[in-house]
């Protein structure tokens, strides 16, 4: 009796590590995607999305199934940013006048096909972007990003950074603000030909 | 509503979170004011900018190396649970074997082994002396069984 008892456990847990590495292999993808734009580089972003995962597993038995496993995932994601940042004590404040230009500062910006001028000057904002997200408190990074790369609603990103809508709203304007302020500042030529493309 | 209430509102007018009144007032004031049209085209660009900005692609062996984090963490958790298992067990014993030394000290072990539990506190003290004789006022009516007139159930 206890034995059989024991098997069937065995056998639920197997099942639901089966569903947990099923979840994995499908959101790893836009999980890194989130965590490049988080960290900047594609180093701290592999670091970011396994010490993600890791937390998910071992807070598995918390995850409700009924709800999206990437709205829990990028919670964890989220924190485990936050946290990192904490610790190490610094926010990411390269200064935006001087990298790039003198060759000691790297960018890794991902290629993309394709060549038509608003793609073109899309890639040659992507870096100004990257440049101006990492500029930004991680709490208004994380909230643009998650609204304006990943599409959630005001309400996703509140659950996900366990906030008030309201706090989300003002985040996400000022974060834009702060965005549009650096790329008239940084790329303006690029940044009025992509406007005015629209 | 004037523009700086209104600009202040327009990342959420523009990413549809706002209903009622307030869509309506947005609206209404970005049809009569300039200013307030010129912020809302600017935030809309920026918006669609921010959008259409290209995920990155990780490195091929992600996927691998994240799974096999899995299968690690997957058969070590187990082994970590069976590592607290082993302590509490050593510990559940060792209590009990200081608990049979205590009791076997305790001369209650030489009353049961005459025959007899203990049930009062005279009993107790009898078989903590070892000799009836000693405690004062023994009472006669239960003799005690001594290993000679002992019969095994």
């Amino acid at each position: 009796m206890l034995f059989v008892g024991v098997k069937n456990k065995t056998a639920a847990v197997d099942d639901r590590l089966d569903l947990f590495e099923s979840l994995m292999k499908d959101s790893y993808k836009p999980a890194y995607g989130l965590a490049y734009r988080l960290t900047g580089n594609a180093a701290e972003a592999e670091d970011l999305v396994q010490e993600t995962y890791v937390r998910a597993y071992r807070f598995f038995h918390r995850f409700d199934e009924s709800l999206p496993f990437t709205s829990w995932l990028y919670r964890i994601m989220t924190n485990a940013h936050i946290d990192s940042v904490r610790r190490r004590g610094r926010l990411r404040t390269t200064s935006l006048d001087t990298s790039g230009n003198d060759g000691a500062t790297t960018w890794d910006i991902a290629d993309q096909d394709g060549s038509p001028d608003r793609l073109m000057l899309q890639n040659s904002l992507d870096e100004p972007v990257q440049k101006a997200l990492l500029s930004m408190t991680p709490e208004f990074r994380t909230a643009v990003l998650l609204a304006d790369i990943e599409g959630l609603a005001y309400e996703e990103v509140a659950e996900i950074m366990k906030t008030s809508v309201g706090t989300v709203r003002s985040r996400i304007h000022r974060g834009r603000k702060q965005i549009r302020t650096h790329l008239l500042k940084h790329a303006p030529q690029t940044y009025r030909s992509f406007c005015d493309e629209l | 509503m004037n523009c700086k209430s209104v600009q202040n509102r327009l990342s959420a007018y523009l990413d549809r979170e706002l209903g009622g009144d307030e869509l309506l007032q947005i609206r209404a004031h970005l049809s009569t004011c300039k200013e307030c049209r010129a912020e809302s085209d600017g935030l809309r660009a920026l918006k669609s900018l921010l959008g259409g900005v290209p995920c990155p692609e990780p490195s091929e062996d992600l996927c691998e190396r994240l799974t096999a984090n899995m299968m690690r963490l997957r058969y070590e958790e187990p082994k970590r649970t069976l590592k607290v298992s082993a302590v509490m067990f050593a510990s559940v014993a060792a209590c009990s074997m200081l608990g049979t030394l205590f009791f076997m000290n305790s001369g209650l072990a030489k009353s049961i082994w005459h025959g007899r539990t203990p049930s009062s506190g005279k009993d107790l003290a009898i078989a903590q002396n070892g000799n009836p004789e000693a405690i004062t006022g023994s009472d006669p009516a239960g003799p005690i069984i001594s290993a000679a007139n002992f019969v095994p159930r």
